[in-house]
């Protein structure tokens, strides 16, 4: 019960420095290759802990960062879920693969994000194809062994005293 | 592979409903207003963390500015001074000017408008990616900021609000895909429309003859035509003008004069109404078209 009560502290307090991170105003050179670090936090979240975090939480995020950002409510939601679902049903077993290839996973799983974000963006409103954007979904995999070895070490820290307990 | 494990609704029955959900919202969003209201609403409970995504910028600007040396603040000081007594001059001129300018309006019984009001903001956020252009100020209804109030920085037009909440609003840049502006060009007071197109650089003028008499290096200021934008302020500067590009119309594109990726401050502004020359409020944009249905352009 402590446990499960410290998991999701964990995994909040990452959520909600994440959204923070992305509505935060970076200089605009850097506005592009600026990784999606909330998606990045459901993702990892998905990876470590699928008991408590899966879609509906992706879901959730996704609908935030739409009400936040200022985005046409519902198409992150949408992005977010099948990101999350991706992750969910065909690559759960991400951890057991080798760095390179989580990289590579990270970057198809955003890529598809970012196409249905701007198919959803070019179906309802008015979008135009920026060749910047995929630079995003480069950083996003960039980002990725960075945000597994900070929020790792976090874990493994969380995660002792259960050992101790026994 | 299949999640025995987990527990709740299997993945795809929780992806169904998540698309389904976001169908709904977004459809309902791009078919309806009410997510405008809503967003007074969620702007006004979300604005406390606006304010902590600011807080390193406002920590670190205050830093530099503690640090500064005293030397380097008399010099800033004597630079100051220095450019307030030059645009004191200027103003000088101005202000005399204005009372000319009022009084032949008069004389010709053209509508006269009186000082705007304006009041600086300061900028919390910036989402500029080509789906959209917009950025949250940190005035709200609490300092009297409506929707639809236009935004003007130090070199020319900014953009215009779009929603409010009490202690912030968000604005449209002009370079967001969705917002035109009205605007002419000073050389020969030809009338056009500019839109932005998702670039921080870049403004269009579209459907213009290929025959049309602007060049590049043209000055776009407002026209004022549309009732928002006050007139006759500085919007953009043509770069690239081309009659031939194998389709009907000639392709222009102007460079917006303010620098809207590095923005810091704004103005908001209050723009003032007409008055005929016995005093009667006409309102802003009805004044153009008093005589006979012809815009009448300073």
């Amino acid at each position: 019960m402590y446990n499960k009560i410290l998991t999701y502290i964990l995994i909040y307090t990452t959520m909600f420095l994440a959204l923070i991170l992305n509505i935060m105003a970076f200089p605009n050179a850097f506005q592009f290759v600026k990784p999606n670090f909330l998606l990045l936090i459901v993702l990892f979240w998905i990876v470590k802990e699928p008991r408590f975090v899966g879609i509906g939480h992706a879901f959730v995020c996704g609908l935030l960062l739409d009400v936040l950002v200022g985005y046409t409510l519902g198409i992150r939601a949408f992005s977010f879920s099948v990101m999350a679902y991706m992750l969910c049903k065909t690559f759960i077993r991400m951890t057991t693969y080798s760095m390179l290839q989580q990289c590579v996973t990270i970057l198809l799983i955003s890529g598809v994000g970012l196409i249905i974000g701007f198919w959803l963006e070019h179906a309802f409103g008015l979008a135009i194809i920026e060749y910047n954007m995929l630079l995003s979904v480069i950083s996003d995999a960039v980002a990725w062994p960075f945000l597994c070895s900070v929020l790792g070490l976090i874990y493994k820290i969380k995660k002792t005293p259960r050992m101790v307990d026994y | 592979m299949k999640n025995q494990n987990l527990p709740g609704l299997s993945p795809s029955l929780k992806l169904f409903a998540a698309v389904v959900c976001s169908f709904a919202l977004i459809i309902s969003d791009s078919r309806s207003h009410w997510s405008t209201e809503m967003r007074v609403y969620t702007d006004t409970i979300f604005s406390p963390l606006y304010l902590i995504a600011h807080s390193p910028f406002k920590l670190t600007s205050a830093f530099r500015e503690q640090i500064r040396t005293r030397s380097q603040l008399v010099e800033d000081n004597r630079h100051l001074n220095e450019t307030l007594m030059l645009l004191k001059s200027e103003l000088l001129k101005y202000g005399q000017l204005k009372h000319e300018n009022i009084k032949l309006r008069a004389l010709l019984e053209s509508p006269i408008q009186l000082d705007s009001r304006v009041e600086v903001a300061e900028i919390m956020n910036v989402a500029t990616d080509p789906f959209q252009q917009q950025i949250v100020i940190n005035k709200g209804t609490e300092n009297g900021v409506y929707v639809g109030q236009p935004i003007i920085g130090e070199d020319g037009i900014v953009g215009q609000v779009v929603t409010v909440s009490t202690k912030m609003s968000r604005a449209l840049l002009i370079t967001d895909r969705e917002h035109s502006i009205p605007i002419r060009v000073v050389r020969n007071d030809f009338r056009a429309i500019a839109s932005g197109t998702g670039k921080i650089d870049e403004l269009i003028l579209s459907d213009l003859p290929r025959n049309v008499d602007i060049r590049q290096g043209d000055l776009l200021v407002s026209s004022g035509l549309g009732g928002k934008f006050p007139s006759g302020y500085p919007v953009a500067r043509v770069t690239e003008f081309n009659p031939d590009n194998g389709v009907g119309f000639a392709e222009v594109k102007a460079k917006p004069l303010e620098k809207l990726s590095r923005l810091r401050y704004v103005l908001l502004m209050w723009p003032s109404e007409f008055f005929t020359p016995d005093g009667k409020n006409i309102g802003l944009a009805s004044a153009r078209f008093l005589k006979d249905g012809v815009a009448d352009v300073q």
